[in-house]
């Protein structure tokens, strides 16, 4: 009850008097937390992660197969999964999200997503049509899901609980975009409505719940990225943004990729209209970005070994 | 784990060093796998052994996981720990402290994800980069037979026959 309640003052705090600090002129990041190390493996390749209300920290490993449930003080309480195929198994763990004491879990090459209560027990795999690129947890109970189109164009999906399709839109309006160019992650703000990064393209979108475009903008000054053809099939092999997320304030945080200055570590912050406030770089390259509900933002460092907890400061 | 350091120098001698460090590793008193004349001895007291080159830039991706788990799964566990070694390259900048902190990183990973995956095994990080040239992507398997007086090199997956190949020699 007491974290409840420090959680309820902490958004209270960072509704009331944030904006006024959170300008986003410059931002940089202060380390308030990191989970394994060089020399630890607590964390041997993670991939996914969210939290809870609680502070908790849930992260995907995906060299040992496995869901890991770390504090708020970052001690592993506890660890479940191993390889496989059945229930609570994983064969390539990639995305995870959480709303409420819900933990929802995707494996690379399985259409469907895991779902789990915050004590890490499997409860059922929701079915899903496609596979997923990126996931969240709506704080109603639903879904949100990009997947993948091969050959039709990526979709952004809103399932319910029962995997029940709400609605769905195309992520991409190009109809010559190419396998896999419309691949793409995405956020919501506290409205619902979405910021999408596009994996192989320097597009960033705002799109409303019904996936109306907003905005589309690009950061990069390249329109597309390279591409290989692999056994006849011409793919890209560049990424141009890798994640995005919404901070407490509404600012989207867009991670950029191959084809940023500072691969993988720079951050492109926008407010809500899509101008470029301030860029950041991330001390260590990371494949995702994750900004919790208390406004702390978490990234990768030493290859996958290292999860990392940031304070944002806004000047 | 152990640390490669015998084996110094430029992608062509690669194999050289790694015949050089198969010797070392074989768990028998080694010999010279031929006569003077350059004919193979017909046996006679020297074990095979497999090396697996893995890629550690690449081996992340699933279906290079996949391949080197199968492989430990078909290897049975006491060939695996007496017979079998696995070298664990990366590629990356000349900067000595990022080297020295990616073999860290390596050492670490391995470590866990042999832990975890029941890999019998040991592995060395090849830390001077010897074997760079006999790795270009995914994993690769050497085996030295010492029979035959041959290193053979198989990929992974291994071809059809090849595991049975493999664990032929290994287990003579």
């Amino acid at each position: 009850m007491n974290i409840r309640r420090s959680t309820a003052f902490a958004l209270f705090v960072l509704a009331v008097l944030g904006p006024a600090r959170a300008g986003a002129g410059k931002v940089s990041l202060e380390e308030v937390l990191a989970i394994g190390g060089l020399r630890d493996a607590a964390l041997l390749q993670w991939t996914g992660v969210t939290t809870d209300a609680a502070g908790n920290i849930y992260v995907l490993d995906a060299l040992d197969f496995s869901l890991k449930k770390f504090g708020p003080d970052g001690r592993l309480l506890k660890k479940a999964g191993r390889k496989g195929q059945g229930p609570g198994e994983f064969m390539a763990p990639r995305l995870l999200a959480g709303s409420g004491s819900r933990l929802y879990a995707t494996d690379q090459n399985v259409f469907g997503i895991y779902e789990y209560d915050s004590d890490l027990r499997f409860l059922r795999t929701i079915p899903c049509p496609a596979l997923v690129l990126a996931l969240r947890a709506l704080p109603d109970g639903k879904l949100a899901a990009a997947v993948v189109g091969m050959p039709s164009p990526a979709k952004l999906l809103v399932m319910d609980g029962q995997g029940r399709l709400l609605s769905e839109f195309p992520l991409s309006d190009s109809r010559d975009a190419g396998l896999l160019m419309d691949s793409a992650g995405f956020d919501l703000d506290a409205q619902g409505q979405f910021y999408i990064a596009y994996l192989f393209r320097d597009r960033v979108e705002k799109r409303t719940r019904d996936g109306r475009l907003v905005w589309g903008k690009s950061f990069l000054g390249r329109k597309t990225a390279a591409t290989t053809s692999v056994q006849n099939l011409l793919l890209p092999k560049e990424t141009c943004f890798k994640d995005v997320a919404v901070d407490a304030f509404g600012h989207v945080f867009v991670l950029g990729g191959k084809l940023s200055k500072n691969p993988s570590r720079d951050v492109y912050v926008l407010n809500a209209e899509g101008v470029l406030l301030t860029t950041f770089t991330l001390p260590e390259p990371s494949h995702c970005l994750y900004i919790d509900g208390r406004n702390f933002l978490y990234a990768r460092a030493d290859e996958g070994l290292t999860l990392k907890k940031y304070r944002i400061l806004y000047d | 784990m152990i640390e490669l350091r015998a084996a110094r120098g430029a992608a062509r001698r690669s194999m050289r060093a790694a015949l050089l460090f198969a010797a070392a590793l074989a768990l028998a008193p080694v010999r010279s796998a031929c006569d003077a004349r350059g004919a193979p001895f017909p046996g006679g007291g020297e074990r095979s052994s497999c090396w697996i080159l893995v890629d550690m830039d690449t081996f992340f991706c699933g279906s290079c996981l996949e391949h080197l788990l199968a492989f430990s799964r078909a290897v049975p566990a006491r060939i695996q720990e007496e017979r079998v070694r696995g070298i664990l390259v990366f590629g990356g900048s000349g900067n000595p402290e990022e080297a020295k902190r990616r073999v860290q990183v390596i050492r670490t990973k391995w470590q866990g994800f042999s832990r975890a995956n029941d890999i019998r095994f040991t592995a060395a990080v090849d830390a001077d980069k010897a074997f760079a040239g006999l790795v270009k992507a995914g994993i690769g398997v050497l085996v030295f037979d010492a029979r035959a007086g041959e290193v053979r090199r198989y990929p992974l997956p291994v071809p059809r026959g090849g595991l049975e190949e493999i664990l032929r020699v290994l287990v003579d």
